[in-house]
């Protein structure tokens, strides 16, 4: 791979749509810019960020364009980044694509941008191996489930966690390395507090992880809506584990719950999450965080409306809110509630890509939901009559064959170090409260900093010595 | 854990012009490295000169007159079971002994002793005017002697000049020269050249290290005022004295029954600094070398001078000092703590606050040193440079403080300088076997902005490496090569066998417990309260067998941390593969794809011998790790696959 080449590719997915997307990224982006644009442009680009409309020849005529301007370092690839919203026709983008690489662009490879991203250490390394998964994608499934760990969900939870080990550690090391009369006694209350903080932001992070890949490989399928739309409902009557718990408080679900579900023979994941609302306090906040991180990486967004709901202009907002690339199917719920408008308006169908009549009370039109599910998703009569008989989940489609290995693997890798890192906690709590000396307490901590080491990132003894130097003035 | 046999690079000089050596190796200083390094290579029975300008001075304590203390007692321990004289020499001259972190486990429980500095001198210039094949040369070295190094092209090391011009030949050069290259003092605004006071500097060798296009870089350390004890007000200081049922460094002190402390004890004293001081500081600091901008290099954070501690910690309202006689025939007193290079005037006014100190007199003014060190990452395992065969670095050339650091290199360095020009294999130890293995692999991937100090948390393994089975991890090991004699390696088997014999009674003798159970000794002893003493104590059989003070503590250690140990020796086995694999010399790192900025620049300036030593370099994470082993493997399969023709 030539790294200082300019390199270029469709960045929107095939097939066409409103808009589409050139991404160009490399030392001679700005030329290729004003090569292909027509148009006053200022003598010198900006220095930061900057977004402007401009007409794109590509050689044979002039298309509208929108012009983000994006400069190293501060871009995704840390190079110097442009990308050209054009018209969606494909004929007319792929026309676009030939004229830069006329101009002397390179196509770029699969993953390319992503992969100078972690070369320029524009990403770590639970990142890059979201790149890995999607240099290596050989699903879509799969594409989506990089998707998720790319958004850098767990290296985010990562960073807290070891400061606080860092913090815990250099605690004990200083009190083991120096005089007393320096560092004071080391109180157990505050380790223990250490501890407690270090196991929630563990367990969180398992969460977060087992969630993330806990079927990969299988189309995954999100619900979204309002508090109380009747997703728990839902997801109770069609999953096969019913363990969502329902009751008539909004906003009950917090966690993010899992169960298979069978459309046209091919067994999906679905997930059930907090619904949507705004300006919450923790944890809420957190459990939009969650909800969201889990419509990015879906196939398929479930957007379960209440049908006695008459507010019009608040629900396009929340189909705004939606805020994912993912097919969408409006679930029109609660159908069998006396006021419930038979059909939803206008406005909701046009932000949906189909819609269906449900209630989750009465069974009726959940046939309908994963007929119009399975045609959403790509899995047409063709994978139902090849799985046949098996319709409990036991064959996917093939799109769908052949994906998560990777993902899979990589989710053990880093749940297995989590789940070594909250069960060195446990035993440095055990080992505190049964009064062993502080030296197995820094061991121990050392080791869970090890277990965490393994997804990313690593401490040497300087970066704890560090943390003693800031805290304590040492003498002697 | 290093393939001994692949450390070397270059082929030993053994075959070769042998008629022209007037030595087998020089150590150019008499300091605690360089008087380790010659006896070290005494030992192995090469033919040593030692050069140094000061014959007054071998073995100088040069800043406080103490051995040990936490991390560095356990490396002078170690010192002293690979053969070393540091352990004797204070236990003959000590005049107050602590066991440290008593109260804390074993691993962290460190010796540390005042020692009369003069006397402590006296007994190393004995011990290697004593020590046949050591041939003292009392003269300045003013340069190297570089030869082309026909066989495999480039430079090599080939003698010493001295200061008279008299050209001293070997193949190998030890230089252990401390703070003397290029080093000045400073005082307030006062700068003298000199590594210490009354002695010059050597701007010549600093010169020759240059030339051989090695990379210098400059660092910083202080020393405290020296106070006379006719004007301290002794009576309202609170006294601390040392144990008293002292224990020795040296295993052979132990072991052959000599009295023990040989030397009266004395006290040292304890008072603080005030806010009148910080006050007088603060308003003085702009004339201080480091804060006026005057010195360049880097002080330690773990012994800052007064200054720093007042400016970095504004809120602490006292610092501790602790009043250190310098031995029992002197009025100096070293004022540990308040190390200072403001001016002289200033100094004594803000001594002069201190509680007891209101009268005292200066016999010597603190001041701080600035001198030149080798960039240690340039240095192979044995502690020779990689590039210039025949050229050994140890101590503060390294960029590393204090007495222990300084003797446990020289050690080294001295024992693979004679092997090497005898064509033996090296000596080197690992990270899972002693501190002196952190210690030589910290440096050989580090690039000190601070002078290098150890600290018990520098090892992974420091539930192994205790203070009280220095003898176990050592010894044998040393004797191998030959570094420690027949009678040294016996003793340690001795030892152990006592050990032995305890542990079998510990799991064979059995006492009831409160609800009448009957349970092994070896289970009572696992019981945090429960102490080896009180079992002698019950138990008689126990006390028959007469185990000396460091042999219960290993015995109680043992028992007390088994399920640890085996869990860290489990560690080493599985990081054993990493530890070794060597990383070729040749390995192009800034065309490796993939790397993070930062572990690309800091592994090609570094450069590791093994994946190893990669993981430890700070900028270097797990990623980049997995990266450069997948290159190594990839490699590895390419060449196998074009094995040469």
């Amino acid at each position: 791979m030539n790294r200082s080449a300019t390199i270029a590719a469709i960045g929107s997915p095939p097939g066409g749509g409103v808009r589409g997307v050139l991404r160009v990224s490399g030392p001679d982006t700005e030329s290729l810019v004003r090569k292909t644009l027509r148009g006053a442009l200022s003598p010198e680009f900006p220095k930061s960020r900057c977004c402007f409309r401009a007409e794109f020849h590509d050689g044979v005529g002039e298309l509208p364009a929108l012009v983000l301007w994006m400069p190293g370092p501060r871009s995704f690839t840390r190079e110097d980044v442009a990308e050209f919203h054009l018209p969606g026709t494909p004929a007319l983008l792929s026309r676009a694509l030939e004229r830069l690489l006329e101009l002397g662009a390179a196509l770029a490879m699969p993953g390319e941008f992503t992969r100078r991203a972690f070369e320029n250490g524009r990403i770590d390394l639970t990142q890059a191996e979201g790149v890995l998964e999607l240099v290596e994608a050989e699903s879509e499934s799969e594409r989506k489930a990089a998707a998720a760990l790319l958004s850098g969900g767990l290296s985010e939870r990562l960073k807290p966690l070891r400061d606080k080990l860092d913090d815990l550690r250099a605690l004990c090391e200083a009190s083991l390395d120096f005089d007393s009369e320096d560092t004071g006694a080391v109180p157990e209350s505050e380790l223990l507090q250490g501890f407690d903080d270090a196991d929630a932001g563990l367990e969180e992070a398992l969460g977060f992880e087992l969630a993330r890949v806990r079927s990969s490989g299988l189309p995954r399928i999100v619900f979204a809506g309002a508090p109380n739309a009747g997703k728990s409902s839902l997801f109770n009557r069609l999953g096969e584990a019913g363990e969502a718990l329902v009751t008539d408080h909004s906003g009950t679900t917090r966690d993010v719950l899992e169960t298979v579900w069978v459309v046209s023979g091919v067994a999906c994941e679905l997930a059930d999450v907090a619904g949507l609302e705004r300006g919450l306090r923790e944890p809420e906040r957190r459990a939009q965080e969650l909800s969201r991180e889990r419509r990015r990486g879906a196939d398929l967004v479930l957007w379960v409306v209440d049908a006695t709901r008459t507010d019009e202009e608040a629900l396009l907002a929340e189909a705004h809110e939606l805020q994912s690339e993912a097919k969408r199917l409006l679930v029109w719920s609660q159908t069998d509630r006396v006021e419930a408008a038979p059909e939803p308006p206008s406005g909701l169908l046009a932000a949906s890509d189909r819609w269906c009549a449900v209630s989750a009370e009465t069974g009726v039109g959940l046939r309908e939901l994963a007929s119009a599910a399975a045609k959403l998703l790509g899995l047409g009569a063709e994978s139902a009559a090849l799985s046949g008989a098996a319709a409990d989940g036991g064959e996917v489609a093939d799109s769908f064959v052949g994906g998560g290995g990777l993902a899979r693997e990589l989710s053990v890798r880093h749940r297995a170090s989590l789940v070594g890192a909250r069960a060195e906690i446990e035993s440095a709590r055990t080992a505190l409260q049964s009064g062993a000396s502080l030296e197995f307490i820094a061991e121990i901590l050392r080791s869970a900093t090890e277990a965490l080491d393994g997804i990313s990132g690593s401490t040497t003894s300087e970066d704890v010595l560090d943390r003693i130097f800031s805290r304590f003035c040492l003498g002697k | 854990m290093t393939p001994a046999h692949r450390v070397h690079c270059h082929p030993s000089p053994s075959r070769h012009r042998l008629a022209e050596r007037s030595h087998d190796v020089i150590v150019v200083g008499g300091g605690h490295a360089g008087v380790e390094a010659a006896l070290a290579a005494a030992r192995l029975g090469v033919d040593v000169a030692l050069v140094t300008p000061r014959l007054d001075r071998i073995g100088e304590m040069s800043c406080n007159p103490a051995i040990g203390g936490l991390g560095k007692g356990q490396l002078a321990r170690e010192v002293d079971a690979l053969g070393g004289v540091m352990g004797q020499v204070i236990d003959k001259t000590g005049i107050q002994f602590r066991m440290l972190n008593t109260r804390k486990g074993y691993a962290v429980r460190a010796p540390r002793a005042q020692a009369d500095r003069h006397l402590y001198r006296e007994e190393v210039t004995r011990i290697v005017e004593s020590t046949s094949g050591v041939t003292i040369i009392g003269l300045p070295a003013d340069g190297l002697i570089i030869e082309a190094n026909e066989r495999e092209g480039g430079q090599r090391v080939a003698g010493v000049i001295l200061g008279d011009g008299t050209r001293l030949l070997a193949p190998a050069v030890v230089m252990t020269t401390g703070t003397f290259l290029s080093a000045i003092m400073h005082t307030g605004e006062e700068q003298a050249e000199g590594g210490r006071v009354g002695e010059a500097a050597f701007a010549g060798l600093s010169h020759a290290l240059t030339q051989l296009g090695l990379s210098l870089g400059r660092l910083k350390t202080g020393t405290p005022p020296r106070l006379d004890t006719e004007g301290i007000d002794w009576d309202r200081l609170e006294e601390q004295w040392g144990d008293v049922d002292p224990q020795p460094f040296s295993y052979a002190t132990e072991d052959r029954g000599v009295l023990f402390p040989t030397l009266p004890q004395v006290a040292c004293h304890i008072t603080y600094t005030s806010e009148a001081a910080h006050d007088l500081i603060r308003q003085n600091i702009h004339r201080a070398p480091m804060y006026a901008g005057r010195i360049q290099g880097q002080g330690p954070r773990y012994c800052p001078s007064v200054e720093d501690k007042v400016m970095r910690f504004p809120d602490r309202d006292r610092h501790q000092i602790f009043l250190e006689p310098e031995g029992l025939d002197t009025r100096v007193i070293y004022a540990n703590g308040i190390s200072t290079s403001l001016p002289a005037e200033v100094q004594e006014q803000f001594v002069r606050t201190v509680e007891g100190l209101e009268r005292t007199r200066f016999i010597r003014h603190g001041y701080a040193v600035e001198y030149d060190f080798v960039m240690p990452a340039q240095l192979d395992p044995t502690l020779a440079v990689s590039r210039v065969p025949g050229l050994f670095l140890a101590g503060q050339i390294n960029g590393t403080s204090g007495y222990e650091e300084a003797a446990a290199q020289g050690l080294m360095a001295g024992a693979n300088a004679a092997l090497w020009v005898t064509d033996r294999a090296p000596f080197v130890l690992g990270r899972d076997q002693a501190y002196v293995g952190v210690l030589v692999d910290d440096l050989v991937v580090s690039q000190p902005t601070e002078p290098y100090r150890m600290f018990t948390s520098r090892a992974e393994y420091r539930l192994m490496l205790r203070q009280d089975n220095a003898d176990e991890r050592l010894t044998a090991q040393a004797s191998e090569c030959g570094l420690v004699g027949d009678e040294q390696l016996a003793r340690m088997t001795a030892r152990r066998a006592g050990k032995d014999r305890a542990l079998e009674l510990l799991r064979t003798t059995r006492r009831s417990d409160e609800s009448g159970n009957s349970r092994a000794l070896i289970d009572w002893l696992r019981r945090p309260e429960i102490d080896f003493a009180q079992l002698e104590r019950e138990n008689p059989e126990l006390a028959e067998l007469e185990l000396t003070p460091s042999q219960r503590v290993g015995v109680e250690a043992e028992v007390k941390y088994e399920g640890y140990v085996e869990r860290q020796k489990r560690d080493v086995d599985r990081l054993a593969r990493q530890e070794s694999l060597l990383i070729p010399q040749d390995v192009d790192f800034a065309g490796l794809e993939g790397l993070s900025g930062e572990a690309r620049e800091k592994l090609a300036s570094l450069r590791p011998r093994t994946l190893g030593a990669a993981t430890r370099i700070a900028g270097v994470n797990p990623p980049d790790v997995s990266l450069l082993a997948i290159h190594l493997e990839r490699r590895r399969r390419a060449e196998s696959i074009h094995a040469p023709d």
